[in-house]
């Protein structure tokens, strides 16, 4: 029986239009190669023509395909879980390493505005660069030297105050500490000098507590200045 | 009796005195001199910059495209200002200095000026402001424009203003009623001896950071404590809405007044 008799006659077989005839053609051509692999059932060890339970074989091997592809299913299930969740990481990690780069570049820009801000002549600009700085994570070398620059020389008591809060914010950087207690003996504004003792002293630091102490019972250092940290430390 | 006289007596003596004032009123500000400058870019905004050491700094914002300066004598008893004169300005005979360069106008007073003279300036609403007197008070009103002022021993007074404010006194009182709060710019004012008096409108979007070491903090709108360690206990914070401005408010013996509009 040729391929194609055999696939009409089993999808007619299937939909129950069969003929006796024709059900018993099948029977006697259930041996032929294509056909065993056709109804995929077929038993090596049971090498019979197939017997009146014929429906019944049908309907068994039907299931067991069923549960070999519900099986072949699951695995592959599995198998591009772990590939989709291998890539989901990689994809996170790359994500967050470009996100640092990306985040590092932007704080490098902040950094560049802040000091490009710094320069200008409005009071109200440099208090805006002054807020950028707070947003940044660390202090950068030129940014500290151009805050210290603003802190020391600018006209402005606001300015200066909000440049020591600033300056403040980063209590881990060495240079910005000691550039903080020099610039005690140079401002002249007792406001100024109040809010850079108040600051000194929240940074909690024993080195700068240890300066302070030690400014008050250094001759040189101003009385005013003297009685200044006096009044906020003691 | 005799009480009665001395009674008599003192109300007569009160009553002339205040018939006396009802007559001889104070004397009134007199107009020394005025001047108008064209704005060479009168489309744009522009800045004043005055520098005085003895004059009151009066700027109001107009809808107008110049800048008008009236200089008035305070105290009457400048006798060479008698008349005006419209020659001053050009022959110098009055203790300022001005110039106008795109739409910045600077005037400034003369190291050797001793008189009380205001200056009432009227500028275009969106212009900036920059003034400092050592001396006298400042005020501002209507401005939409930045301000920054700064005195030595004046008050400074910022009324219905729009702009961003930096201000600071040594010795005097600051007082900022906003009509509007930009968060355009941070804004802050500061006083080592005064008190601060802030109106602020109800629906502003801002964070209030009040630092006062030495006085009491009153406030319409509630406050909290920022941080928990005791030094931190000196700043006060005012969350407004979405917090999107920023004005720091510093005092070192003074009071802290903040009022709703």
């Amino acid at each position: 029986m040729k391929k194609k008799d055999t696939d009409e006659l089993l999808k007619k077989y299937l939909e129950g239009k069969t003929s006796e005839q024709e059900e018993q053609l099948l029977r006697d051509h259930s041996d032929d190669s294509y056909f065993l692999e056709e109804i995929r059932f077929y038993d090596k060890s049971n090498k019979k023509k197939l017997s009146d339970s014929f429906d019944e074989r049908i309907k068994k091997s039907i299931g067991s395909v069923d549960k070999k592809l519900h099986i072949n299913t699951g695995v592959l299930f599995r198998v591009a879980a772990v590939f989709l969740l291998i890539f989901i990481t990689v994809l996170l990690i790359q994500m967050n390493a470009s996100y640092q780069q990306m985040s590092a570049r932007m704080d490098t820009m902040q950094s560049a505005l802040a000091i490009t801000l710094m320069d200008q002549q409005s009071v109200h600009v440099k208090l805006k660069a002054l807020e950028l700085v707070g947003g940044l994570p660390a202090m950068q070398t030129e940014l500290s030297t151009s805050l210290m620059e603003l802190l020391n020389t600018d006209d402005n008591v606001n300015v200066r105050m909000a440049a020591i809060e600033t300056m403040a914010g980063f209590p881990k950087d060495e240079l910005v500490k000691k550039e903080l207690i020099k610039s005690l003996g140079r401002q002249e504004s007792f406001l100024v000098r109040a809010i850079l003792v108040e600051s000194l002293i929240k940074m909690n630091d024993p080195v700068i507590l240890e300066e302070l102490k030690r400014m008050i019972d250094d001759d040189r250092t101003e009385l005013e200045l003297k009685n200044q940290i006096k009044e906020i430390l003691l | 009796m005799k009480m009665l006289s001395y009674f008599l007596l003192f109300t007569c003596c009160i009553e002339a005195g205040l018939k006396a004032q009802q007559l001889d009123p104070a004397p009134p500000i007199k107009v020394i001199e005025n001047y108008t400058i064209e704005l060479t870019r009168p489309w744009r905004s522009g800045l004043l910059k005055v520098e005085t050491l003895y004059s009151r700094i009066s700027v109001e914002a107009h809808d107008i495209d110049f800048v008008d300066i009236e200089i008035h004598d305070l105290q009457g008893s400048n006798e060479k200002y008698n008349s005006l004169d419209p020659n001053r300005w050009k022959n110098q005979e009055l203790p300022f200095s001005f110039s106008e360069n795109e739409n910045d106008v600077i005037l400034s007073e003369h190291a050797e000026s001793e008189t009380g003279l205001l200056l009432l300036i009227k500028v275009p609403e969106k212009f900036s402001v920059k003034l400092k007197s050592t001396v006298e008070d400042v005020f501002v009103l209507d401005l939409k424009g930045q301000i920054e002022a700064n005195t030595k021993v004046g008050n400074i007074s910022l009324n219905r203003i729009y702009g961003s404010v930096v201000a600071n006194s040594v010795l005097g009182n600051i007082d900022v009623y906003y009509k509007e709060v930009t968060p355009r710019y941070p804004h802050a004012v500061s006083t080592l001896k005064g008190d601060l008096k802030l109106v602020l409108p109800a629906n502003s979007s801002a964070n209030v950071f009040i630092g006062c070491n030495n006085g009491k903090v009153k406030s319409e709108y509630p406050t909290k404590t920022s941080g928990k360690s005791d030094q931190n206990e000196r700043i006060k914070v005012i969350n407004m809405g979405m917090g999107e401005a920023s004005i720091g408010l510093r005092t070192y013996f003074g009071n802290v007044n903040v009022y709703k509009s």
